[in-house]
Order: C-alpha cells, then structure tokens, then sequence
C-alpha cells in the first residue's frame, strides 16, 4: 500500500532479501517458461514499480500477482518486470531517460498491458505513455483511491486502489476492547495529515460521540511517544499515518507509527498494512499481495478482450482483519474476540508458553519412565524372538529365491544403492559392494544399458511397476538374458525405494530363438519347394535373355565378318547384350532372394511392386498352364511393413495353389484376377481370385491347419506357413469361396504411415 | 523368287527374344517382320510376300501352334519353324505332325536355325511356283466368256465344228469365231495343247450325246 505523501516504507530485513531472490528467481522461470508455448498467441504484460528491487512493498505485490496468475492456470502470458527507482533518481532526466530505453527495450516485444505499481509509477505511465505504449491498456495498482482520483485518469486506465476502512478498524478496536470509552486519534500536522484525519473523522462521524475523543495532532514526534505513554490503558488508539510532525519534520510514516504503538499504554489500531507487524494490534486493512491478485484478474479481463474503458475505474482489492498476535499478548487481549475471518499473523511461542511444555513435558517424561522400563523389557523379549523369526523367514526367502535362480534386489532411492542377495550378486556377476546404478549398468550389455536406466528412473519419479529384459556380459563374454520386475514403495512423498526380483531367463530366450530358427528353415524348404514346383518356368525365364544373348552375338560376329562392318551398329547390338545379360541377373537375383535362408528383414514394401516381380517370376509358368492374368492395381495403394522376401513367399504360394486349383478347369475359364485396393487408407489388400475346383466348407474351415492339404501331392504347410508369416505383419489372410466357383484369398495388410508420407 | 529378299515373319512373345532374332535374321540377308502376339500376326500377315515363319511355342493366348492351325484354316501353307524354351518331345512331335519345317530349342542354335529358313524359303518357292502357273491359268480363262467356255467344253469332248454348231443351236461361222477368239484368249495353238490347260484348271468336257438345253 503507498501512502500519499513520497515519504515510504523502507524495511529492510533479511526475510525481503530472501523473499526478493525467490520472487526474482521465480519470475524468470515464468519467462523460460514462455517460449515453449511461443506458437499460440503470446501476451505480454509489463510490471513497472516505481522503486528498486529490495522494496518489500512491490515484491509482495509481485508475489500475488504472480501466485494469482499460477491459480488460474494462465499459460501464454510472457511477463516483464522493471524497477523505474524513482525515489533514488527523482530528476526528470531520469524519468525521460528510463521511458526512452523502455520504449526501444519493448520494441521487439510490444507489450499488452502495461501495470504500474504505486502512485509514483502510475504517475510515470501516464506522463510517458505515448512514447512507452500508446494505446497500450494500463491497470494500475497500489495507489491510493484519492490520488487516482487527483490524476484525472482517462477512462480506460482502471486499476486498483487503497482504501482505508477506519470504521471497519474501530469494530475490530471494540470487539477487543468493549469496555473501551476512550479514544484517542493520532495524525500529523501537514495539509497531507489533515485531509487523512477529515477521512477519519467522516468516516467515524456517527460512531465517534460514543467516545471520549482525544486528537493527538501536530505534535512533534517526541511528544507523540510521551502522550501515549501516558494514555489510560483502556483507550483505544487510532493511528493515521504522520508524514510531517509539529516542528515541521518529514519521517516516513511507518516508523513513527511503529514508535509510537510501541511506546502506547494503550492497543493501537491502523488500517494501514505498512504499520502492520511493527506495534499496532491491527486493523481491517488490504495487503500488497491482495493487491496483486486484484491487479491480475482486471489485467486477465482486459487480456481476455474485455474493453477497460467499461471496467469500474478503481477497484478495491480484498480487505481482511490482520491482527498481530504479539500485540494480543501484550494486552491481554483475547483472540477469541476478534471476528470470525481474521488473519492472526506474527504467532510466536511465548518463554512461558516454552516453559510449560518443558515442564510437562519433564513430568511427563517422569511417569512414562517406568511404563518404559516395563514396556522395555518385554519388547527386547519379543524382538529377539521377531528378529530370529524374521531372520529365518528372510533365510528362507533367500534361500527359495537362490534355489529358484531369482535375484531379489532394493534400490535405495536417496543413496542410489542397491541391495541384492548374495545369490543375485552371483547371478549378475557383480563382485564388489556396494552395487550403484553404475556398477550395475557396467556388467549390463550395452544395448539394454539405457532402457534400464530409464525404466529404473521412471519408477523413481513416478513410482511405476517396472518390467524389462535385459542381458549381462560376463567375463568371458557369454551373454547371459534376464527379466526384472520391481515395484516402487512409497515413502511420504516420492517413492523411496524401488524392490522386486530378477531371473535368469537365458535358457527361455535361447529356447525361443530355436523355435525361430525352426520355423525361419521350415518357411524356407517351403520356399525351395514352392520354386522346385516351379523349376521349369524359371528356367525358362532365364533362357530368354540367353536366347537373346546368343542371337545378338551372332549377329554381331556376322556383322564383324562383312565387307564393310559398322562400328555403330555392332556397338547398338553389343548394348542389347548388356541389357540382356541384366534381365538374367534379374531373374536369378529375385531367384537367390527366395532361396536364401537369412534374417527376417522388415521393410518398407509396395505391394504393387511385389506382385509384378512375382508376376514377372511367374510369367512362363501362368503361360505354359493356359492361366489368363486379370491384374487391377490400385495406382495410390498405401505402402506396407513386412519381410518382402516372406511376403513373396506368401504370394507365391497363393498365386500357385490359385493355378493348381485351375488345372481341371477348361482352358477358356483359367483365369486368375489378381487385385489390389486401399482400404481407408489404414489397409492394402491384395485378392488373388481363381475359377478352379473351389473348397468345401470342411475343407475351408481348416484350411490354415498345418498338414491339411487338398493336392495330391502336397505337404500341407503353405498356407499355414503364409499365415504366420502374414499375422506377424500385423495383417490378416482369408481365404473365401466365390459365388460362381473357385475360392478367393484375400490378403490385408496394415498401411505403412512413413512410407505414404515418403512415396 | 531369286530377284526378291525372302521375309521371314517372326512371331514371340519376349520382346528381347523377338528383337535379337530380328537383328540377326536382318544380318543373315533376310527381311524381318516382327511380331510380340499370334493375333498382331494374323491382322498383319501378308501372304504375297515369299518366305517362311517362325513361331515360339509358348505364348500366352494363342500359343503357337494354335497359330499355326488357324493359318491352315485360312488356307495358308507358310512354312513354319517352331521355336521353344521348353523342348518337351510331345509338343514337339505334334508340331510336326501339323506340317512344321523345324523345332528348335532355345537358346538357338545359329547353324540350325538358318539352315532351317533357309529350307523353309525354299518350300515357300516351290509352292509359290505352282500357284504362280495355275493362277496364270485361272486368269486366262477367267477372261472366256459363257459361250466361249460352252465352245471349249464342246471341243474337248472331241466334237467337231459343225456338230458343236448344231448342239449350241446356231450356225458353222459363229462357232468358228468362238472357238478362234478362245484359242487366242488362252495362249493355245492345238487341241493338245488345250486339253492340257483345261485339265490343270479343273475344267471339264460336255458329256456324251446328250442333248443340248436351249436358251
């Protein structure tokens, strides 16, 4: 709260330096905080406080600024603070120099709101505004309503102001003091004063003839101290705040308000939050913080679109009864008087108040002791048994976990210290102790080093069940596999430790990569198969181009012979043989890509693609049967994720059991319509559609079982193979029967997002 | 025949296939009409031109010897070779039963192939020859008229002048006009002479005594 005059508070505590740092600190995280959100709409509002930074009164208005912004969970506002210290450099050089390099300072940030804080910065704002941010709305704060008033503001400058509430202050006076019939007014001897004191006594008018009133006016400040020393104790004091005393003498309020109430006989009551905490019982007053808060919904409204100008003009911030507890005691007075929402501030224990609980507390201490001794003997009893109880239960968890080959471990999270069973150390091959997260992750195989750290730190933060593999390297560089799953215990607020169990899960994996391994060499003999059946087309397919090749030599060779051979053309025929010869390698390339027995490889594939090349693979086979192709592909077909070499496999397969399906069908029907569509965009399906002998619905119902077979001389493993090999693409095969004979087999895939977005 | 390049019409279905054998019958002296279907083939086949035809067997459609039979049916005897990847015995067999010079086996064998054309070129030279006789032949008589025709009908069944005269129901001169503009129009100088030609286009004499309709 500012007072009139240019006199202010200076307080000077630790406590402000401390609170100034945090605030400080704290805003600047507001400010990184920002450009995160940079991409919607950011505002901007300016701070402007009139003093320096070590001022208590603008930090605390910060403060409830800052906290009500927090509250309402405001985001996208950038904030920005200045201290103008107008009280260090009162000249107008200062002022015009500081509105200078705050115009070219905001340039680059242009400001939405502009708050001054105090009178002095408001004074300020409206003396500069036009270079500062024109048109710029201002709400300011901390100003006192008659000074606002003084100003002549436009109408869209609106803020919040002071008031002081003597009436308000007086009911707080009566309640503790109802026996109170004296009254005493305390205010100085300037202009200033005076109009202080009119507010007071208008305010009290109708109250006032109730007391016997003593004005304690213009006195000099000394006098001040001895007239209320010597003041009956059941007087009441009201204390308007002095700028300039009898002799003419200018101090800043507070201070004289504090020597006075602490030199008063009587309880001294202020409205004024500057007086609060330094001898006056209290009053009905607002607070710096309340003033921030009040500032920072009219700044929100305003942000928010509403137009200031049809804001009320002044707004008051919230009022509470302040009283401080120190004072209470000092009178003797009784805190439950006071009305029901007062803010009771300063509350200290008393030496008498500490006294009585050390002697309780020594009694107390006197007849719990021998309960104690009692109680002692008894507990030793019952924790040497819980403790052999517990030792042969943690034995025999021990035990169980060793012989189960499971480690149980602990992390301590406030050392970073694991705790694991002798048997567990064994296990990971950890020697030495204590185990920490780094000696742990050393013996961890380098891949799975960070998904343990970070599965480990997720538990930490969050207290999550957490569950992974992980393989350890030991000396002689087998690998070794294990799971571990953990829970976090919580312990107040974070969890404290993390514990559980791991096993050695070697012999599972190595288990499951056999299995894999079984089925990569079945999936393959059934590829071998597949193109044993079809040896004679491809060999076919790889005579053209010889047959080419041969012809073109010839050719070249007679051309070389003649009379005249030209250069140009044999060099043309020799081209045709390079081409040739490529078209072989094709053809043995996609052969060799079929035969070979590798890793499984999952690529970004086009289907479309994959069926001409199967097509083409295909080729002499689907002429020498007679078989008339029907192929509709889709131009915009998603791409798909999967193994290309395993999903020709499957179209392969597909694509000849369509043709042996045919073999009895007249020639004129052999036709295999072969089709690709998006579904949604989410789906690529291929339908491969034959006229052939078609499948009972027994037969159609087991058709992906392995070993169930309709060909005379087939092994029954195709489909079931290509099933797998489809599902662990995510997708799906079916095989249906058509309305007009034959069956078709429809193959639906997952559509591959990157690779739409890259084709 | 010897003046002209003979053609060779080369029917595959692989492109590759069908240009270097293109190239190298081009080089070996023959001119090459180049085809990728049976039915590209058929549209274009020009049956005036002297020379042979290759097939590849397999092709999707109609394959070739489907080709083949629906060349006989229009009654065309180009001599064809066959050619193919696959060199199964029964297709062979059935190819040359349906009248083909040749059946060679890919990759082809450069000696056996020309010597096959050239076989083929051959055959097509002969056949070409004999047609080529009888359609002078058939011209000629194409340009009798009826009565004309009926006169040689007449002398070839030995009748004399006057007997024909009375037969046709007109009188000795006019006979003798026909049956001189006829000689004429045929190239012929004697009876003999027009026996023999009458024979070759498949004409034949009036029968015995009958007797003659009037008109």
């Amino acid at each position: 709260m500012m007072l009139k005059s240019p006199g202010r508070a200076t307080y000077c505590r630790h406590e402000w330096v401390a609170r100034a740092s945090g605030l400080l600190l704290a805003l600047g995280t507001l400010l990184l905080s920002c450009p995160a959100a940079a991409e919607d709409r950011q505002q901007r509002i300016l701070l402007l406080e009139g003093l320096t930074a070590t001022q208590p009164a603008g930090l605390r208005t910060l403060e409830g600024f800052k906290a009500r912004l927090t509250e309402k969970g405001v985001k996208n506002i950038e904030v920005f603070i200045d201290f103008l210290e107008l009280g260090r450099f009162p000249s107008q050089a200062h002022r015009r120099r500081t509105a200078q390099y705050l115009s070219e300072k905001f340039a680059e940030k242009p400001i939405d709101v502009v708050i001054p804080i105090s009178r002095g910065a408001l004074e300020f704002v409206m003396q500069y505004r036009d270079i500062l941010a024109p048109k710029v709305p201002v709400v300011f704060c901390c100003t006192a309503a008659s000074a606002a008033s003084a100003l002549g503001l436009p109408r869209d400058v609106v803020g919040v102001v002071n008031r002081h509430d003597w009436s308000k202050t007086l009911d707080l006076a009566e309640r503790l003091q109802p026996n109170a019939h004296k009254l005493a007014v305390i205010s100085g001897a300037s202009d200033y004063d005076r109009e202080w004191l009119e507010d007071l006594r208008r305010e009290l008018a109708l109250r006032i003839d109730r007391y016997e009133v003593r004005y304690l006016t213009g006195l000099t400040y000394d006098r001040f101290a001895r007239e209320v020393a010597e003041l009956p104790r059941d007087t009441i004091v009201l204390l308007a705040p002095v700028f300039t005393d009898g002799s003419g003498k200018s101090r800043p309020p507070p201070e004289t308000a504090a020597e006075i109430a602490q030199a008063s006989a009587a309880p001294a009551y202020a409205p004024i939050d500057t007086f609060f905490g330094a001898g006056i019982v209290g009053g009905f007053m607002d607070s710096y913080e309340a003033h921030g808060v009040a500032v920072a919904d009219i700044v929100l409204k305003v942000l928010s679109g509403s137009d200031p100008s049809i804001l009320p003009q002044q707004s008051t911030p919230l009022h509470t009864f302040r009283i401080d507890e120190r004072q209470l005691e000092r009178w003797g007075l009784s805190a439950n008087d006071l009305p029901p929402d007062s803010t009771v501030l300063f509350k200290t224990p008393t030496l008498w108040e500490q006294h009585r609980n050390a002697v309780l507390g020594i009694a107390a201490a006197f007849g719990l002791q021998s309960i104690v001794v009692g109680v002692l003997i008894a507990q030793v009893r019952r924790r040497k048994a819980a403790e052999a109880s517990l030792r042969e239960s943690e034995e025999r968890l021990a035990f169980a976990a060793a012989s189960a080959n499971v480690g149980i471990w602990r992390l301590d999270v406030s050392t970073g210290n694991f705790w694991i069973t002798d048997h567990g150390r064994l296990m990971l091959g950890l020697r030495s102790e204590p185990v920490t997260m780094k000696s742990l992750l050393d013996v961890v195989h380098p891949d799975d080093r960070r998904s343990l750290a970070e599965a480990m730190s997720l538990a930490t933060r969050r207290g999550a069940f957490i569950g992974g593999e992980f393989r350890v390297v030991d000396g002689e560089e087998n690998t070794r596999w294990f799971v571990a799953r953990g829970h976090a215990i919580a312990d107040g607020g974070g969890p404290a430790r993390i514990s559980g169990i791991f096993a050695d899960i070697t012999d599972r994996k190595s288990a499951e990569s056999e299995v894999e391994q079984q089925r990569r060499e079945v999936s393959h003999l059934m590829r071998v198969s597949v193109l044993g059946e079809l040896s004679g087309a491809i060999a076919h397919e790889l005579n053209q181009p010889l047959t080419a090749i041969l012809a073109y030599a010839q050719a070249a060779r007679r051309l070389l012979g003649g009379a005249n051979p030209e250069l140009g053309q044999i060099a043309g025929v020799l081209d045709d043989i390079v081409h040739e010869d490529n078209r072989a390698s094709e053809v043995i390339r996609r052969l060799h890509g079929l035969l070979r027995k590798g890793e499984s490889k999952v690529e970004a594939i086009s289907l479309n693609d994959l069926i001409e090349s199967t097509l083409k693979l295909l080729r002499s086979e689907v002429i020498g049967r007679g078989v008339k192709l029907k192929v509709v592909l889709e131009p915009d077909l998603p791409g798909v994720s999967s193994d290309p070499v395993q999903l020709q496999q499957v179209l392969l397969n597909l694509l000849v059991n369509a043709m042996d399906a045919m073999n009895t069908t007249a020639l004129a029907d052999r036709v295999l319509a072969i089709r690709t569509r998006s579904i949604d965009d989410q789906f690529a399906e291929i339908t491969i559609a034959d006229r052939g002998h078609g499948l009972t619905d027994a037969q159609r119902a087991q058709i992906f079982k392995p070993f169930f077979t309709t060909k005379d001389q087939g092994l029954g493993l195709g489909l079931s193979i290509c099933a797998k090999i489809v599902k662990a693409s995510g997708g799906k095969l079916r095989i249906e029967s058509n309305a007009d004979g034959g069956v078709t087999a429809s193959l639906m895939l997952p559509a591959n997002v990157e690779a739409e977005t890259v084709s | 025949m010897t003046s002209q390049v003979a053609t060779v019409f080369l029917v595959d279905d692989d492109a590759g296939v069908l240009k270097a054998l293109t190239i190298l019958l081009k080089v070996s002296g023959y001119d090459v009409r180049a085809f990728l279907s049976a039915e590209a083939f058929l549209v274009e086949h020009d049956p005036g031109l002297p020379g042979c035809a290759i097939f590849d067997v397999s092709m999707p459609e109609l394959d070739g010897l489907e080709l083949l039979a629906a060349l006989r049916e229009k009654e065309l005897d180009r001599p064809v070779i066959f050619i193919t990847g696959v060199g199964d015995i029964p297709t062979s067999v059935q190819a040359m039963k349906a009248g083909a010079i040749d059946f060679i086996t890919k990759p082809l064998d450069n000696q056996q192939l020309l010597a096959a054309i050239e076989l083929a070129v051959e055959r097509d030279g002969e056949a070409r020859k004999n047609h080529d006789d009888l359609k002078l032949i058939d011209s000629r008589f194409a340009t009798l008229t009826r009565r004309e025709l009926e006169v040689l009908r007449h002398v070839i069944a030995g009748k004399m002048n006057k007997q024909i005269a009375y037969e046709l129901g007109t009188v000795l001169n006019t006979i003798k006009v026909h049956r001189g503009r006829m000689m004429r129009k045929l190239g012929v100088t004697s009876v003999a002479e027009l026996v023999r030609v009458a024979q070759q286009a498949g004409v034949q004499p009036v029968a015995g005594n009958r007797k003659v309709q009037r008109d």
